[in-house]
């Protein structure tokens, strides 16, 4: 493994990790190996699981108002640590044609809320009038989470069927989907007058980490799912229906459909990205350095990474190259890892040896699936990480930093960016902008396409280009000048020189790509981001958008209070099928 | 209505967007505004008095003149040349940031600013950059003065009542910096001598702004329907029509 030359490194945003030999950004952050990462033990749904099974989260339906149908309203009352919150649920006919997954959505077979405390009458009738609208309606500041989900039509139905008949689903058949419903969106952050995150982290404990109470709304909607389906069945066949065996119910999770919109927020939040990729290389080098290479962790190890053979081979995908990458590393791990741990295991004295020996030989997504593998190892010297995922963030400007110092740092910290000819057509091909369908963002093809003119500014590294040729002519004829005195002058350079001077301070944070290339891939930023929320199971619907699979396998309300439930709190990831 | 925080920066950064505002200003005209109607300072009314005027070609930061202090003017004098604050006050703190730390503190004079409240919003920041800051300006009949400390969140604002100033300087903004404690008033009244009989009518504690933000931020932030349509209208100008073609950009 590279070693990162500490001395030249900012300073550890981690409490109490200096001096741990971390990757160097520039191995970390090129795009193809954000979009390799998978889930691991700090990942939101993994930390949100394992809080709410330590903590004995309460969750009861005071209001279970559906037809026979499964039609009605729901609300679920959920008795956390430290506050009472309210998940409304309603759910609604919707014809088969009009179901879409695309943020132009307006109408879903479920809507939800997630609110602070207990919902009265009042506030739920307000709440069944904007709800369903999502987009178009407006809530207040007790919401915090709206989101909205669709039916896995192919799913839903046979389960329910089976189930009514008296039968379980054939688990090969949910292996091929692994949901009965996909949600299209989970909004928070203020939006819509919800809740602002600022209130959110301050007031709520209970979900003050980044995306907490988004990805517990999905995991409501889970539990939903698979209460509807037990209820549709029971209505329609009072006399011969089952209820769903609980290995099967584990085995479902919530579909996700993501698409572009997700890439502007890494670009937008570059310190928060730098947080999370800092944390997750923070749990990686500890392990790296303190972690005991023991009979028992390498017999961890190599079941784990067969149940990763197992789950890789029963990912089911359209998508030619999905396909193709899962089975090299299913092939990687079966053929090539799991013999050279057989062989080398035993006589290794650092984890380091196995990371190394994967940088040099095995690809980029088998390197990192066993980085994720290996952080599962040492819960003890990883999870107090999960507290240092959130941070407060801040740009700010250095008005008195020499002109010159930024630019030695713009050529250290974004040689990348110094490196792309921007004159060669390909590095520009592409642009991103707002639709005026619900402001979607998406991708244009330059001088194909209209609107270049109205683009975001996403291209980072042809800003920064941008803004060092100003530099350097400037400095011709100012050498001595600030950079007060430089954005007098040409003020529009504010904006980057305050994200350089604010990421100079981050050893991560910036993707160092060129995101208006002809050839980007978003695919691997929409990647990057679900890989921190925890989902498993990609499939790209094309390039610029992908399904996936959320909490497939994780434990059930009813296993919070089991002898067990610390044991299945921990060991659902990287679900496999249930053996009837 | 109500919006929250997050959704008034983000409607305020699009909208600036569409007035053609560039990057960086956008955001920071954006957190001036939310700033300073959440601290109770009305800025959205503000705003809705300056739309008119940024509208009609006034969305671009100027180059800002600068003169240097000689044997006339005592202190470095700053040209804004007409612009809103929302576009040259980060530029104009950001200046006197940089000379305090250079020179311990500093006195500037900005002629030719507009809406010069939202730069209120950019001395919070300095003082929480750790700088001590203050400013003032001269509004119908009114001088206002705002202090914050090194290290502090919220400024203390006074106002006072004094007889209307001659022009240039109705238009002018006074900013102090300095990386010690120091009395600023007093070097105002120095620059300013009709500030002598100028009487104090109104006063607020950074306690104040600070308990009007939590509330703020608690309860949703009071939005004038009429000034939200505006801001959907002007958001529209950085939206892109859709067509076949476009929604194979979306992955379709």
């Amino acid at each position: 493994m590279t070693t990162a030359t500490l001395s030249v490194m900012p300073a550890s945003t981690i409490d109490g990790q200096q001096g741990l030999p971390m990757r160097p950004a520039d191995v970390v952050m090129q795009l193809d190996r954000l979009g390799s990462f998978h889930q691991f033990r700090l990942s939101f749904m993994r930390t949100l699981m394992r809080r709410m099974i330590t903590e004995k989260w309460q969750i009861e339906a005071p209001v279970f108002d559906l037809d026979s149908n499964g039609y009605g309203t729901v609300v679920y009352e959920v008795q956390a640590k430290y506050s009472r919150y309210s998940f409304v649920l309603f759910s609604h006919y919707l014809d088969d044609s009009l179901r879409n997954d695309r943020v132009i959505a307006d109408q879903w077979d479920l809507t939800m809320a997630l609110c602070e405390g207990s919902v009265d009458q009042e506030q739920l009738e307000h709440l069944r009038a904007n709800v369903p609208l999502q987009e178009a309606g407006r809530v207040d500041s007790r919401v915090f989470v709206l989101s909205r989900a669709n039916r896995s039509a192919r799913n839903f139905n046979y389960v329910v069927d089976q189930l009514a008949q008296g039968s379980q689903p054939d688990v090969n058949k949910i292996a091929e989907v692994g949901y009965l419903y996909r949600t299209t969106a989970a909004y928070g952050s203020g939006k819509l007058g919800m809740a602002d995150w600022d209130k959110v982290r301050g007031k709520h404990r209970d979900f003050s980490r980044p995306f907490a109470a988004e990805m517990f709304t999905c995991f409501m909607l889970r539990h939903f799912s698979l209460q509807q389906a037990d209820f549709i069945a029971r209505q329609r066949s009072p006399d011969t229906a089952v209820v769903l065996d609980d290995q099967i119910k584990r085995y479902f999770g919530i579909g996700n459909s993501t698409g572009l919109g997700m890439a502007p927020f890494l670009i937008n939040h570059p310190q928060l990205i730098n947080q999370w990729v800092e944390v997750r290389e923070t749990a990686l080098a500890t392990v790296l350095v303190e972690g005991q290479v023991t009979d028992e962790a390498l017999d961890n190890l190599q079941c784990t990474a067969k149940r990763v053979i197992q789950h890789l081979d029963e990912i089911v995908t359209d998508d030619a190259l999905q396909r193709q990458s899962n089975q090299c590393v299913h092939d990687q791990l079966q053929q090539v890892v799991l013999p050279w741990l057989k062989e080398y295991g035993a006589s290794l004295s650092s984890w380091t040896q196995l990371t190394e020996h994967a940088q040099a030989n095995w690809r980029v997504e088998t390197q990192e699936l066993i980085n994720s593998l290996l952080i599962e190892l040492y819960p003890q010297l990883v999870d107090r990480l999960e507290e240092q995922m959130d941070i407060v963030e801040r740009y700010d400007l250095v008005p008195e930093m020499p002109l010159v110092e930024l630019r030695n740092s713009i050529e250290r910290a974004y040689d990348w960016a110094l490196k792309i000819d921007f004159s060669q057509p390909q590095e520009q091909g592409v642009f991103w902008y707002r639709s005026e369908e619900k402001m979607e963002p998406r991708l244009g093809q330059t001088n194909i396409d209209i609107g270049e003119e109205r683009q975001m500014p996403l291209a980072i590294g042809r800003s920064v280009r941008e803004c060092y040729d100003a530099i350097c002519a400037y400095l011709a004829e100012y050498p001595n000048d600030d950079i007060a005195h430089f954005l007098l002058r040409q003020p529009e350079f504010r904006g980057i020189i305050c994200r350089i001077q604010t990421m100079a301070n981050c050893r991560y944070g910036e993707i160092r790509e060129n995101l208006v290339h002809k050839a980007v891939l978003p695919m691997h930023l929409l990647r990057c981001k679900l890989s921190f929320f925890g989902v498993s199971k990609f499939d790209p619907r094309s390039r610029l958008w992908v399904r996936n699979t959320m909490f497939q396998g994780a434990p059930l309300i009813s296993d919070f209070s089991s002898p067990i439930a610390n044991q299945l709190a921990d060991g659902w990831q990287f679900p496999v099928k249930p053996t009837n | 209505m109500k919006v929250s925080k997050n959704e008034l920066t983000a409607a305020l950064k699009k909208s600036f967007e569409g007035l053609g505002f560039s990057y960086g200003d956008y955001l920071d005209a954006a957190a001036m505004v939310t700033w300073t109607e959440m601290t109770g300072l009305d800025g959205l009314q503000t705003l809705e008095r300056a739309l008119p005027f940024i509208d009609a070609g006034n969305s671009q930061s100027p180059a800002l003149g600068y003169r240097y202090a000689d044997s006339n003017n005592p202190h470095p004098v700053l040209d804004a040349k007409g612009a809103s604050s929302l576009l040259c006050g980060s530029g104009i703190v950001d200046l006197a940031c940089s000379l305090a730390r250079k020179n311990h503190s500093v006195m500037l004079r900005v002629d030719n600013c507009r809406n010069r409240l939202f730069a209120l919003e950019r001395l919070s920041n300095a003082g929480q950059r750790g700088l001590v800051a203050a400013m003032g300006w001269f509004k119908e009949g009114c001088f206002s003065w705002a202090t914050i400390g090194a290290g502090q969140q919220y400024p203390a604002l006074k106002q006072f009542v004094c007889a209307p100033i001659e022009t240039p300087l109705h238009q002018s903004l006074w900013l102090f910096c300095s990386t010690a404690e120091k009395d600023c008033w007093e070097l105002m009244s120095a620059a300013l001598p009709e500030l002598a009989n100028a009487n104090k009518s109104e006063q607020r504690e950074p306690q104040t702004l600070q308990q009007a933000y939590a509330d703020s931020l608690e309860q949703g932030i009071a939005m004038p329907v009429p000034l939200w349509e505006k801001f959907d209208l002007l958001t529209a100008r950085v939206l892109v029509e859709s067509t076949e073609s476009s929604r194979a950009g979306a992955g379709e």
